[in-house]
């Protein structure tokens, strides 16, 4: 009985984070940045204005689902992110939301976004009010956007994997444009291991199939390094980009593995 | 240039630049699917060729670009263009 109860329980209450998600994006769409357009003119303060909104509405959301028990989070190495400025953050995606998590442990994190959230009913005005980096631009210019937040001096998210990693998988295939942002920037890699406890949460799941028990999250920060001590430049620009990937690879994978180890 | 030079050079970039599997290399090979390169391998790819022909490619010409025949078509189009 108990069983079934702490079921009903935990589907009512991702009932309830889920709604609480949409309900909150379209609250700032609609109220909060128009709101905020008329009293900050200025695009570029605006949008860090938004995206620290972001972060700390990212971290509330983060205590109310732990408070009414849809998941656990046990955060490893965080004091690598205090003062953390034009990084490269690097993780494997195997939830709908890392990305939530990412953002609400750091304060100043810009990252790239799918176009179709420009116009989703729900958090399209969130994502042009950040002024967040759009992934369907031409891709000479897309590299470019990310630089330019780096050496502004803001740190990026980036899933190389380009879209949630698979549940019978490692990590997925990974995009080549994280090393040619690294490659064209000399901004530092920080890595990021993410790891659920259950497969709820990957791509096409209903929210309603909810994991027999708790979900229950690890996240573990490493410590940032030098791209350029990753991997042997290469002269030819497509082959650097090959080295580097594969060596984002690896320094990913090893910590996944060695994590489900632990 | 010849097209069968043009064809021929694409085939040595991809190997030594892209790696890609030689027998991988088909005309109607699908540049994304089939042989992994990307967006910017494209921008690489034709820089290459550039630097080669000493003469300025468009990247719009690219755009539709699929197959590795098409980028065969479309270079030996601007070396022929004399």
């Amino acid at each position: 009985m108990s069983r079934k109860l702490d079921w009903a329980w935990r589907l009512f209450v991702t009932g309830i984070a889920f709604a609480l998600f949409s309900l909150g994006g379209l609250v700032m769409t609609v109220a909060y940045f128009p709101l905020l357009n008329l009293i900050v003119r200025n695009r570029e303060k605006r949008a860090s204005v938004v995206q620290l909104t972001i972060h700390r509405a990212f971290r509330w959301y983060i205590w109310i689902v732990k408070t009414i028990g849809v998941l656990s989070i046990d955060v490893e190495n965080a004091e690598y992110l205090r003062g953390l400025k034009g990084t490269l953050i690097i993780a494997n995606h195997p939830t709908l939301l890392d990305t939530v998590f990412l953002m609400g442990q750091m304060d100043k994190a810009q990252c790239i976004v799918k176009h179709e959230l420009w116009n989703n009913f729900f958090l399209g005005g969130v994502m042009r009010a950040a002024d967040y980096v759009r992934n369907d631009q031409d891709p000479t210019k897309l590299i470019d956007d990310c630089v330019a937040v780096l050496e502004r001096g803001d740190n990026l998210i980036i899933f190389p994997e380009g879209t949630r990693t698979r549940p019978d998988e490692i990590l997925g295939k990974l995009q080549r444009g994280v090393a040619n942002v690294a490659l064209s920037s000399s901004a530092p890699i920080l890595p990021v291991v993410i790891h659920c406890n259950h497969t709820t949460l990957a791509k096409g799941e209903p929210w309603y199939r909810i994991p027999p028990t708790k979900l229950a999250f690890k996240i573990k920060f490493f410590e940032p390094r030098q791209s350029q001590t990753l991997f042997i430049l290469d002269e030819s620009h497509s082959l650097s980009t090959r080295r580097m990937t594969a060596a984002i690879r690896e320094l990913l994978e090893e910590q996944i593995v060695s994590g489900k180890a632990a | 240039m010849t097209r069968e030079e043009v064809e021929q050079k694409l085939h040595e970039f991809l190997v030594d630049l892209f790696e890609v599997e030689k027998e991988l290399i088909k005309p109607d090979a699908l540049l994304a699917d089939d042989l992994d390169l990307d967006s910017i391998d494209a921008v690489d790819l034709v820089v290459s060729f550039q630097d080669l022909i000493g003469k300025r490619v468009k990247a719009d010409d690219f755009k539709n670009v699929r197959t590795v025949n098409d980028i065969v078509d479309q270079i030996y189009n601007v070396v022929a263009k004399a």
